[in-house]
């Protein structure tokens, strides 16, 4: 008895001594470009003494809890300059650090450093794109584009050769999940994929992720972009206008009240139709045109508080008229003068096609205290399409006409709110937990038509018939918590777990979602990391071609499909010990059930109808190893990729897929090689290159047919299908050049950029079909080949004032 | 036509793209898959008359044969051996693509075929005969006259019907059915007929008319058929039975079970019950502006039901069957491609498939005379 009141008495003795003794003290605070007091989102802060980080969030808050006494703060971030504040511990502080930029001052382009790189970070399969990533990623058609520089990354695979499509670890289109500001975006596309809705200006810090998803991100299988666009400068004015061979923007933003309230402004828009004039036919008009705009506004109410309302609006417009001059005569008899009149009939046909997106978010930043911050964030979004088309026949003397017209529209819009907690009780553990509730209100499909006809001397019959189809709405509601948790100097975990719901026609979809990474550092220089996450899908979109259409349909599952789920495994190797590289080699494997695939035969063909019934739900399986080289640092920087990777897919007998065997997926390109290189050779010029290498695509191609019997007992023909996917496509490569002369001036300076997309004019497959001769008959053995993009050479000037 | 329009729409955005793009002929570095053997049939139990059909596949550029076969070589001739449990029950040989199979076999009988061709190739088949299903009878069938009704294609129909229902016992043999409904009727009209043999011709009056009655029979027979449409609910699609669906789900379903195929998923134990609905094969001109009762005509209806037992090959088999008839299918999609039929033909391609046939039948119509007044003359 003696003995065990003597140990409880030394015990809380000792947790008192050591309570004293370990006294902790809290620093937090925000990380801002000094220039334009524009928050730094992943700055990683590091106590030399104690060994002890942290890194700052979406919002450029940091927080870290260090022991009390000294310590040696040390603030960088990639193209930044590091900072070193010694400080003397005794009381919770608050540092707002600005970090001097030295992408533009120094020679050098610094697209990471070897603590972001992947080594320090718990995170595999992720990295951030920095905008310099992004400006130095040769243009298409004089524009850089954030996913087109994703699209450079191992494991993520092009669709069509130039195109906005991409696929992530044998995912589909629609399994990545991009995030605006935190609100989902559904609709990325301008101009049939090759432009996407993000203009760089806007642009201020993105991360992808294709692996060790954390807890907070949810709602699709394969990938997260997470795109967080600038707030606004709140020193001084700048801004900058580009000037392309297919599209202009302009970029403005500052101060409204200078370190109070700032704003961000950046517009896009195509003249297209100007530059495709002359080489449409007499006989046709054809224009098409886009805008994007992003706007924000920022105000800090003080230091506890910030505001940020943001608004993207986004529109594509296409119009096209053609006329065919007497395609049929009409004959009627004239009972005046009693004698047949003849007149010729001209057609008129065309559409008018409009599509996009509004997007308008509001945030409230809160510190409740240096460990605890909070995020609110309530988000409306509404994607909407309208496709009208004619086809009249009209006689020039109006005696005879027969209009048809028709209209189909579809649109969603969601609306949300979310509340995010950062806690960082101490230095070991970085804690962020939060909710959710989003509410969608899908209207697939309202159509009408109208029908006028007149002949002759009757009268003119006019039809109208209309259809709405129903609208679907659902409910999805997520909670999730995740530790980002130290363990010694060499272990960090980060432990999470997301539990989400999806209510839809009376059914309500219960979705579990554990989430784990693991970092162990073997030496300074080498790290191994694991990774295991589930994620769940509850939307789809429904192509018809393969390359984004308009047309393209995101719905909601039912009561009758499920949720599609997976489940990734990935353990990787990093290793920095040579001065400005890092090299990794990440393997994964990765399971997804209730996969869709449309049946054999089946396309959607913008009709939403049972669309259910066009597809099938099935597995895939996805296995593959990325290895990567990368200079992040100095004159010189790029990256070497390669991906080993093989997708299939499977579905049941009953499924109307294959006969339920085994299949290539349509996108499994066996090999993929990325070189990025860029060079500044002085302040004025540099250089950029990229040379891709890509497996062919998989397609079902026949070359023969066969008999059939039918139940009747009557014999057709149908064409012979050796399996789904039988067929690979021959290889893509292509090389892109640019090059930026950049020349200061006195009030701004100017930047030229010339590149050639495709610069040796490789003619990679678009779309192939059987070919046919004049008699459309087939030509044995032979396909045709379409190229989109061949050797396409563009400039753009841009002033940055 | 809002599918026309779409298409417009997608041509114009086609020509954008393809104004820009450049078109070239490449290799298909794929194997020719002409000249595989192909072999279909549907072997009927309990019956001498069935057939063998033999092809090969072909493309387009092949010549056909004058036998209307696809690519059976010139003098090429065939083999076909047929065992059933074990046993050589028949071989034939012929130059021509169809085989007649005089074997008889019965359900539960293991049948083995083999195919084997004078250039060398072989192909061959096994299979078991299903059972037959047990005590198929037609319950009732009542004429339901201009009955308006959703067709496979959603559109409001109005015709004259017959409701069925049917019931048999699955009493644990094969799991997988398809339903035919045939219909054989006769219809008899009262005719008056007027004769006139003798006339005046100066008076121009008729003499010695006279009137006689007779009547004129016309028969008509369909042979069972899948064209009829089910009343039951959940409908008698070719999927897993589903609950709660109404007459819109199935007018804006874009596969339908246009062969009329299930499984015994959907009745709890051995009875099956089921409800369809056929057209009657009615005449439709049986109004008349004469107030003459008597013409009006008798017509006599029977109904036949024939349940067919198939096997679980055959089932997948008419699924795709049922995708390929679905107005959303294409053989050149662009993101799919065709549908891939299944086989069951080991060292060939096509399908031989065993079926069992029981059928029942039913007068529906017993000198029913229609309400309307019959047209004066049939002639």
């Amino acid at each position: 008895m003696k003995r065990a009141l003597f140990f409880v008495a030394f015990t809380i003795l000792n947790f008192t001594i050591d309570a004293i003794a370990q006294k902790k003290v809290s620093i937090s605070g925000y990380i801002v470009d000094k220039a334009s007091q524009e928050t730094i989102i992943g700055a990683t802060i590091i106590d030399q003494t104690s060994r002890q980080g942290t890194v700052s969030n979406a919002f450029g808050f940091y927080s870290i809890t260090l022991p009390e006494g000294d310590a040696m703060l040390n603030f960088s971030y990639v193209g930044y300059e590091h900072q070193q504040h010694e400080i003397k511990l005794v009381r919770d502080t608050t540092i707002n650090v600005s970090l001097n930029s030295v992408a533009t001052i120094n020679e050098v382009i610094v697209t990471a450093t070897k603590k972001d790189a992947g080594l320090h970070s718990t995170g595999m399969g992720s990295m951030d794109v920095p905008v310099q990533m992004i400006e130095h990623t040769p243009t298409l058609l004089g524009e850089t584009d954030l996913i087109r520089t994703i699209q450079l990354t191992p494991g993520v695979q092009q669709g069509i050769g130039g195109a906005s499509s991409f696929f992530v670890r044998g995912g589909n289109g629609d399994e990545n999940l991009i995030l605006l500001d935190g609100s989902p975006i559904y609709k990325i596309d301008h101009l049939f994929g090759f432009f996407s809705v993000f203009t760089p200006e806007a642009i201020k810090k993105v991360t992808f992720y294709k692996s060790s998803f954390p807890a907070r991100y949810n709602g699709r299988t394969s990938s997260v972009v997470d795109i967080r666009t600038k707030d606004g400068d709140m020193q001084s004015f700048h801004g900058c206008i580009s000037v392309g061979l297919l599209t202009s923007r302009l970029n403005l933003e500052g101060p409204i009240v200078k370190d109070k309230t700032s704003f961000s402004i950046s517009a896009r828009t195509t003249y297209f139709s100007i530059v495709a004039k002359p080489f449409m036919s007499d006989n046709s008009q054809f224009s098409y045109w886009f805008y994007d705009i992003n706007a924000k506004l920022n105000h800090k109410f003080s230091d506890n508080d910030r505001l940020y309302i943001g608004l993207y609006n986004g529109q594509d417009k296409m119009n096209s008229d053609y006329t065919e001059n007497d395609v049929l005569t009409s004959q009627h008899y004239e009972q005046k003068t009693g004698t047949i009149i003849t007149n010729n009939v001209d057609e008129y046909y065309g559409s008018n096609l409009k599509w996009g997106n509004t997007i308008a978010t509001l945030r409230w930043n809160h510190i409740f205290s240096q460990r605890l911050f909070a995020n609110t964030t309530l988000c409306y979004n509404h994607y909407r399409m309208k496709l009208s088309s004619y086809d009249d026949f009209a006689s020039t003397n109006s005696e005879f006409y027969n209009k048809q017209s028709s209209s189909y529209h579809s649109e969603i819009i969601d609306k949300g709110g979310s509340i995010d907690f950062d806690y960082m009780p101490d230095p070991q553990h970085t804690i962020r937990f939060g909710i959710s509730y989003l509410y969608h209100d899908f209207a697939p499909e309202t159509s009408s038509s109208t029908i006028n006809m007149k002949s002759d001397d009757s009268q003119p019959i006019d039809t109208a018939v209309s259809s709405t189809g129903k609208d679907i709405y659902a409910h999805e509601f997520s909670i999730y918590a995740e530790d980002d948790w130290l363990i010694g100097d060499r272990v960090h975990i980060n432990p999470g777990f997301a539990f989400t719901t999806f209510g839809v026609q009376g059914k309500v979809y219960k979705n579990y979602q554990p989430r784990l990474s693991l970092r162990y550092a073997i030496t300074d220089n080498w790290t191994a990391k694991a990774a295991y996450s589930q994620m769940a899908q509850c939307v789809h979109l429904l192509t018809s071609m393969p390359i984004a259409m308009p047309t393209d349909l995101w719905v909601p599952i039912n009561k009758n499909l499920k949720p599609e789920r997976a489940q990734q495994i990935s353990i990787g190797a990093y290793y920095s010990g040579i001065e400005r590289w890092e090299f990794s080699i990440e393997g994964y494997y990765k399971r997804s059930d209730n996969v869709i695939e449309y049946k054999d035969g089946m396309s959607f063909m913008g009709f939403s109808g049972s669309w259910t019934e066009l597809v099938a739900m099935g597995q895939g399986f996805s296995k593959g190893i990325e290895f990567l080289a990368r200079k992040t640092i100095g004159k010189q920087t790029g990256w070497l990729s390669y991906t080993l990777s093989k997708t299939d897919r499977k579905f049941s007998r009953n499924s109307g897929v294959n006969n339920g065997e085994r299949f290539p997926f349509t996108y499994d390109r066996r090999h993929n090689i990325n070189i990025v290189y860029s060079i500044r050779f002085n302040e004025r010029v540099e250089l950029d290159a990229s040379w891709l290498f890509y497996s062919g695509a998989c397609a079902t191609i026949t070359n023969s047919e066969q008999e059939y019997i039918k139940p009747d007992g009557t014999i057709g023909s149908a064409p012979y299908v050796p399996s789904r996917n039988n067929y690979r496509l021959p290889c893509s490569h292509l090389l892109n050049i640019g090059i930026n002369l950049h020349k200061q001036r006195k009030h701004c300076e100017r930047i030229w950029n010339f590149s050639i997309y495709n610069a040796y004019n490789q003619m990679n497959p678009a779309f192939i079909y059987p070919k046919t001769d004049d008699s459309y008959k087939t030509v044995e053995n032979k396909l045709t080949k379409i190229t989109i993009l061949p050797i396409i050479p563009s400039a753009t000037l841009t002033y940055k004032f | 036509m809002k599918l026309k329009l779409l298409y417009i729409y997608i041509i114009s955005c086609l020509t954008a793209i393809v104004h820009s793009a450049c078109q070239h002929d490449i290799d298909l570095d794929m194997d020719s898959t002409s000249g595989i053997l192909c072999i279909n049939a549907i072997l009927t139990a309990d019956t001498t008359e069935n057939y063998i059909y033999i092809s090969r596949t072909f493309s387009n550029n092949d010549e056909i044969s004058p036998n209307s076969s696809r690519i059976i070589g010139i003098g090429e001739q065939f083999t076909i051996s047929v065992y059933i449990n074990g046993n050589l029950t028949e071989t034939s040989n012929s130059y021509y693509n169809a085989y007649r199979i005089t074997s008889l076999f019965h359900e539960d009988d293991f049948v083995h075929i083999d195919i084997e061709s004078s250039y060398g190739s072989k192909a061959s088949f096994e299979g078991i005969v299903p059972k037959h299903i047990k005590n198929l009878k037609i319950d009732n069938a009542q004429l339901a006259l201009n009955k308006t009704y959703k067709d496979d294609h959603g559109n409001t129909t109005t015709n004259d019907m017959v409701n069925i229902t049917l019931s048999f016992d699955d009493d644990g043999g094969s799991n997988f059915y398809t339903l035919a409904i045939g219909e054989r009727d006769s219809t008899v009209c009262p005719i008056i007929d007027h004769k006139c043999y003798d006339m005046n011709f100066e008076t121009m009056d008729y003499l010695n008319p006279y009137i006689y009655e007779t009547e004129r029979y016309y028969t008509r027979s369909e042979a069972p058929t899948h064209e009829f449409y089910s009343n039951e609910q959940p409908p008698l699609t070719d999927e897993e039975v589903q609950s709660n669906v109404s007459d819109d789900d199935i007018a804006i379903m874009n596969i339908h079970n246009v062969y009329k195929v299930f499984s015994n998923k959907r009745f709890a134990g051995a009875k099956c019950n089921l409800s369809v609905c056929s057209k009657m094969g009615l005449p439709s001109t049986y109004e008349s502006k004469e107030d003459i009762d008597d013409l009006a005509p008798y017509y006599y209806s029977y109904h036949t039901a024939v349940v067919t037992s198939i096997s679980e090959d055959y089932y997948y088999y008419i699924k795709v069957l049922n995708t390929r008839e679905s107005e959303t299918y294409e053989d050149n999609s662009e993101l799919t491609g065709p549908a891939k039929l299944p086989s069951n033909i080991i060292g060939g391609v096509g399908n031989i498939f065993l079926v069992s046939k029981t059928s029942t039948c039913y007068q529906t119509l017993n000198g029913w005379r229609p309400s309307k007044k019959a047209p004066q003359y049939y002639w």
